[in-house]
This record gives structure tokens, sequence and C-alpha cells, in this order.
């Protein structure tokens, strides 16, 4: 009989155990999938924050990156896995500006998963060569309108945050400077600075370590205002009200996973951006910590994808 | 500071015992992982990435670099061994160095690939300390217009490269063109020839090509010869694991060259090292005396290429200590790692941190030392590879290529690429169809196409523009020149054929 009450005790702990998935998550090793190539910021802030999720939770957290497919496959993948909170994908602002551009890409961000949190941020920025005749950003703007469709500005892909901030600028301030593509920074850096191209596009990652280096002059950032890792640069909004635009990186998971499991992730994130040495090693790549909660990082990736919707309509740019 | 004390001050640093632990770990790990056919220094480096946050700002870098020229070491052992291309630029070395093997001359490959690329990298590092300030300015000579000219010429000596019929040749190279289109276009966003399919999005990646088309295909058609039924291995007469003193007279002058092409052409951001390989096997074929010798298992076709991938691997790290941009993922990898450790790659890095820069230089030199030590008494145990029976041996590599193209992208959808890639190249050794100028088109052709367009972007329209830049114009003109030398005589042949008929 005593045998039986403490069978029946235990199992009763047991289901109650269960009642509380919080408790229960992370059972095994989660996995970070970034859909970008190893060594650029989202993969490098992935395996930041794997390293102190794994000391918090207790069990392994690993980053594998996906690069198959423009990264449209892997993060499909992490749609449609288990909804269990074992698998992460690493959104970023460049993923509304794709979905904008591919309305039969396989998945909806708004709608194909559980979002969890920002993570971190960074504007984009306008720079020149240091002997650049154009002075400033308004100069710029003037020297665009005296010599319509002279002035080129070099970008990443079709339809990148590159190339829509650049259009964004030229219906703002009625200009038509010429977007060139390239494929990463590094030749886009080597034309610019030689001279083929007239100015640089790029993300503050890249572009605030070279200003630093005295090898760009920055003539605005896209914050909303003026950015706190490079106060004396002013913002686009200063000239054209209006422009704000940040590059940021995300956590989402599949759709169905338990909010109760959300959360927890979303607190020790939070938790994780608050430490010091986090906001340093940020600091060095140009970011500042950004922790949301999954509604605004769902209001944000809703306002941004009607926003580039606005541009790509506007300019007729189309994957054709 | 002249070069002598800057460099003292490097080996300063670079000789601290734990310093030195770290560039054997580096190394060694780099030759493993280059062995390992599809796990390159990119996965690995990013791998370590977050370890290197505990080491000294020099510690780390040196680790990773070795971890860099270490793979490429590494990378020719499989090329050599069993036809498998790990990296882009290993693809060369399969062509004579596979030959060389099967005709028992695995060891004398393996040594002279080793000592070019222990020669290379010594005299890219030299290069590096004195000299990478005015080789920063070819970087900044190239561009769009000036790349397309250099894609154009590479797609020439392609030809030249090929055995057997030229017009097959061509075919190939289109081939690889058309393949090189699969994916997103940067210009327009559209996606072309991806019928659908989501893991086709990003384009066909090289690695699962490469490996299908030389590897699998190798197994395929080694298995139909019977090698495998009999239990036989893959050359029963091993003869000598170390070059003779012919073979030494026969590789100098071609490592020489091939340390001179690397160098200049490993500082242009892009697919550089395997350009560089290929245009010292292409010089190699046009300079020496009997060229039909190439493909069958020359060895100076081993010991230029592979000198030239690894003096550029070497001084791709230019455009990054000088300028502070990645030449390719691994330095961009290098420039994460940078930043981790609060340090800004760029100009001011050699004044502000004159031991971390010299430091990292010297540690380059004494890995290459490293490097040789290690694998010349290796290649004992590696030629003995070929001893075993085929059909133990093969579904190992199979089992390595599986891996190694999953690895890449956890994706299976990348290894069953590899399969079709395998039948196709199997198809292409019935046809008696190169694989090598298929990949060359492939890779130069989508660098090739962007760049075009870049440069008509750039220039409005304005076709000129790859005429008016010197370089450029200079390219074409030797493109053109090398064009007409090797049609030539193929039609004239075909006239002698036609009279003598």
């Amino acid at each position: 009989m005593l045998k039986h009450l403490a069978a029946l005790a235990a199992a009763a702990s047991l289901s109650a155990l269960a009642s509380l998935p919080a408790l229960a998550w992370p059972d095994r090793q989660i996995t970070i999938t970034v859909v970008t190539g190893a060594g650029g910021s989202p993969d490098t802030v992935g395996r930041l924050l794997a390293a102190k999720l794994s000391e918090r939770l207790g069990k392994p957290v690993v980053v594998e990156n996906n690069t198959a497919g423009a990264g449209i496959a892997g993060t499909l993948a992490v749609a449609r896995s288990q909804p269990d909170g074992h698998n992460i994908v690493i959104l970023t602002g460049g993923t509304p500006s794709q979905q904008a551009m591919r309305p039969k890409q396989p998945y909806d961000l708004t709608k194909d998963f559980a979002l969890v949190t920002t993570l971190c941020a960074y504007p984009m920025v306008v720079a020149v060569p240091p002997n650049s005749p154009i002075k400033d950003f308004k100069d710029l703007l003037a020297k665009a309108k005296a010599n319509p469709g002279k002035l080129s500005y070099s970008m990443n892909a079709i339809g990148s945050l590159h190339h829509l901030l650049g259009e964004w600028i030229n219906i703002e301030a009625g200009v038509d400077m010429q977007g060139i593509p390239y494929r990463g920074s590094s030749q886009a850096f080597l034309d610019v600075t030689s001279g083929r191209v007239d100015l640089m596009v790029d993300t503050g990652t890249f572009a605030f370590g070279q200003v630093k280096q005295g090898q760009l002059r920055a003539l605005a950032q896209s914050a909303p205002g003026r950015y706190d890792l490079a106060p004396d640069v002013p913002a686009v909004a200063e000239t054209l009200p209006g422009i704000n635009m940040m590059s940021w990186l995300g956590f989402a998971m599949a759709k169905d996973t338990p909010r109760p499991v959300v959360d927890r992730l979303n607190k020790e994130i939070r938790e994780i951006l608050a430490m010091e040495d986090v906001k340093a090693k940020l600091a060095e790549m140009g970011n500042i910590p950004m922790p949301s909660t999954p509604e605004e990082m769902h209001q944000r990736i809703s306002s941004e994808l009607a926003q580039w919707k606005k541009i790509i309509a506007a300019k007729g740019i189309k994957a054709e | 500071m002249d070069v002598f004390t800057q460099l003292a001050l490097g080996f300063s640093v670079a000789l601290t015992p734990q310093n030195l632990l770290y560039c054997l770990i580096g190394s060694l790990l780099g030759t493993l992982i280059g062995v390992l056919p599809g796990v390159g220094p990119v996965a690995t480096i990013a791998m370590l990435l977050p370890i290197t946050y505990n080491l000294s700002p020099a510690g780390a870098l040196i680790m990773l670099s070795g971890i860099y020229y270490g793979a490429q070491y590494g990378g020719s052992t499989t090329a050599i061994l069993v036809n498998l291309p790990g990296e882009t630029s290993s693809v060369v070395t399969c062509l004579d160095g596979h030959p060389m093997a099967k005709d028992g001359r695995a060891g004398p490959a393996l040594a002279i690939a080793a000592m070019g690329s222990f020669f290379a990298g010594c005299v890219a590092t030299i290069v590096i300390a004195i000299v990478s300030t005015p080789l920063v300015s070819v970087a900044m000579a190239f561009g769009p217009a000036e790349y397309f000219s250099l894609m154009a010429l590479g797609l020439i000596l392609t030809v030249v490269l090929a055995r057997g019929s030229p017009l097959k040749a061509v075919g190939m190279i289109l081939a690889g063109l058309l393949l090189s289109l699969v994916g997103t276009d940067i210009h327009s966003g559209a996606e072309r020839l991806t019928f659908g399919l989501p893991v086709l999005t990003g384009g066909v990646d090289f690695v699962p090509l490469a490996m299908g088309l030389f590897g699998l295909s190798e197994v395929v058609s080694n298995l139909e010869k019977g090698t495998a039924a009999g239990g036989e291995p893959l050359t029963k007469n091993i003869r000598g694991l170390f070059p003779s003193a012919h073979d030494l007279r026969q590789s100098a002058p071609a490592i020489l060259r091939g340390t001179g092409i690397g160098t200049v052409l490993g500082v242009l951001p892009g697919a550089s090292s395997m350009v560089a390989s290929f245009a010292s096997y292409a010089l190699e074929k046009k300079l020496a005396k009997d060229p039909s010798r190439f493909g069958k298992g020359a060895i100076e076709g081993v010991a230029g290429p592979e000198s030239a991938n690894n003096a550029g691997a070497q001084t791709s790290f230019i455009p990054l200590l000088a300028l502070g941009i990645p030449s390719n993922s691994v330095m961009a990898l290098m420039i994460g790692a940078m930043m981790i450790q609060g340090l800004q790659p760029g100009p001011m890095l050699m004044s502000k941190q004159p031991d971390l820069f010299w430091g990292v230089i010297a540690s380059m030199w004494i890995g290459n030392a490293m490097l040789l030590v290690i694998n010349l008494p290796l290649i004992g145990i590696w030629v003995r590879l070929l001893n075993i029976p085929y059909w133990l041996l093969f579904p190992g590599i199979l089992l390595l290529c599986s891996i190694g193209v999953y690895s890449m992208n956890n994706e299976a959808s990348e290894v069953l690429l590899a399969a079709v890639a395998g039948v196709l190249g199997y198809l292409f050794i019935k046809l008696k169809c190169e694989p090598a100028p298929l990949l060359l088109g492939f890779v130069l052709g989508g660098m090739m196409e962007e760049n075009l367009r870049r440069a008509m972007l750039i220039s409005r329209g304005d076709p000129r523009i790859f005429v008016t830049s010197p370089l450029s114009a200079a390219l074409l003109a030797v493109a053109a020149i090398l064009l007409v030398a090797t049609i030539l005589p193929a039609i004239r042949q075909k006239r002698e054929k036609l009279v003598e008929d």
C-alpha cells in the first residue's frame, strides 16, 4: 500500500513537471542556424551568444552555417522544424527586404515563425573616400541634383538594404544616383577609393571601421537620430526627414513553439545583452544591443515589409 | 626602421614558446582539414573563433593563419592520391598529380608539392614584409573592366590548358559558364535556371560540383575497369618516395615561375589562388618542350600550380593587413577575429601595433618550415594508402566526400548535387571531355559576367571602357594573341590532313 502511494506520488510529481514546459526546456542541444557565411556579423554575433547561452542553459548551443539557396533553405528548415525550441534561426534586417523582393518565397516572416527577440542593430552608412570633392551629405544631394544620373554608389545585390537606402534617398531628394551592385564590401571599397565609383552605401559594421582608419569619410548614417557609436556623423533624417533604417539581427523559431519557451529565451537574451563584455564586443563590430518583445519584433518586421514594398513599387525594382 | 629590425621584432614575438605552440597547432589542424575533402579552413576557423577570445591577439591570429596556409598544403594530398580536389585551387593539382600517383609516383608528387609550397611561402612572406604597400596599388588598379579582361584571358588560357580537342574544351567551358548562371542574379535580382528549387536560389556550389566531376566519377570509372573486383590496389609499383635529381631540375623553374604568378595574383580579391594556380599550369604547358606530357603525370604540372596557390594564399593577407578588407571568406573571418580582439584591421595596424603585425608575418615563415617538417615524413604514410585494395578504399572515399559536402551547409540536397555531378563526370569520361575547363568556366564565368555588367554600368553603357584602360587593353591583347596562337596550329593541322587525304 505504501509502495503504491509512493509510486502515485512520483507519477504525480512527474506530470506536474511535464506541465511546465519552461522547466523542461532545453532538454538537448540547441542549434542556431546562420544563413550567411562564417565571419559575417550574424555569424560572429551568433557564436558570441551561443557561448553565453550554453553557459546559462547548461546544454550545448551550436551555430550552423547554411548558406544554401541564398539563405532560404536554412530559414525554411527552421520554420518547418519541431516547434520545441531547439532550433533557432537568426533573421537579419535583410530578411524582410528579401521577402519584399520575392513574394513567392516559401515562408512568410509575419506568419510562419515564433519571433523571439531582436538582438542588436546598426545603421547603414553613406561614405566617400577622404579626398572626395563631396563635402557633406547636403553637398552630395546638390551635386547629384546638378548632374542627374552621373553619380554612382556601390551597394550589394538588387533589393539589399544598401540598394533600398540608395533608392529611398533618390526618391526623397528627387535625385538619380546609379547603384552599382557588388558581392560584399571588398571590391566595392577598392572601386570607391580608386574613384571609379563616387560613393559607398555600406553597413555600419564595415564602414565605421574604415572611417576610424581614415580610409573613408562618413557623410551620413541611417539611424533615426545620431548613432551612439558615431555621434559626430549626421543622420540622413536631418536632411531628408522620414528616412531611417536600421539593420538588425533577431532570433526566430518554428511557428508553434510554446510561449513559455519563447519567453524564457527572450529573458536570457535580454540579460546576456546587458552584460558589459557582450556590449563591448558588439560595439567593436559597430553594433548596439537592441532586445525587444516578440510583439515589437513582429511590428518591426511588418512595418519594414510595408516600407520596402513601397520603395520597390515606386522605383519599379523587380526580380525579373 | 628598416625591414630587418622589423622582422627581428616579428621573430621575437613569433618565437615565444606560446606562439610557437599556436603556430604548430594551427599548421597541424590546417593540414588535417586540408586532407579531408569538403571540410575547409572557413568552417574550421569559424568553429575555433570563440576559443580565440581568450588567447592573446597575436596568438589567435598566428593560429588562425596557420590553419589557412596549412589547409593549402593538405589540399593537394587528396587531389594527388584520389583525384579529389578539396578546394578550388587543388583542381589543377589533380590534372597531373593523380596521373603521377597512378604511375606509382605519388611520393615525388607529394614531396614536390610540399617543397614548392614551402619555397613559395617563404618568398611570399618576404614580399608581404617588404612590398605590401606597393602591391596594394595592384589591387587598386583592378576595377571591373580590368577584372573582366583578366577573366577573359583566364578563359582563353583554359582552352590552352585542356588536352585533346580544343572544340571539346570550348564546349566544356560553355557548359561551365551556363552552370555559373544558375541562381539569383545580383544585377537584376532575378532567379535564373533554378527550376523553382530553393536550394538553387543561391547558385550551384563549387565543392559538390568539383567533387562529383573529379572524385566520384573517378571512383565509378575505376570500378568499371575492374580494379575493385580483383581486390587490386590503385597502383602496385610505387617508385620512390622522393623526387629524383631529374625531377628537381624539371620542377625548380616551374616553382620559381609559379611563385611569381601566385604572389601577384594573390593580392586581387576574388578567386585569386585558383586563377593563379591554373595560370601557372598553362604557362608551364606552353613553355614545356613536350607539352603532350601534361595531363599524364608531368611533375612541373604539380610543382608550378602548387607553388602559385600557396604564394597566392599568403599574399591574400596583403589587402587585409594594408587596407582592412578581406580578399576571401577566410580573410573575412580573420577580420572578425581581429575585431573581437579589439583590433581594427587596416593601414594603422602596422604603425600602432608593429609587434602584432610583424609577429604574424614572422610566424608565417616559421609555420611554412613546420609544415615542411610535418609533411615530408607523412608522405610515406599517405603513399601506403594506395596499397590498400580498392574495394576497401573507395567506400572510404565516398564516405569522406558525403560527409564533406554535407557538413558545408548541413544540406542533404547538396550531397545529391554531388551525386548528379558524379554521373555527369562519368559521362564526360566516356565522351573524353575534360572536366577542368568546365570548372574553370564555372568559376570565372560568374565573376566575368558580374564585372562586365558592373563595368558597363560605371561607364554608362560605353564599351570603350575595356580598351581605354591600359591594363584592361593589355590583358585583352594577350588573350587575343593566345587565342590566335591556339587556333592557328589547329587549322593548319586540319589543312595538312586534308591535303594528305
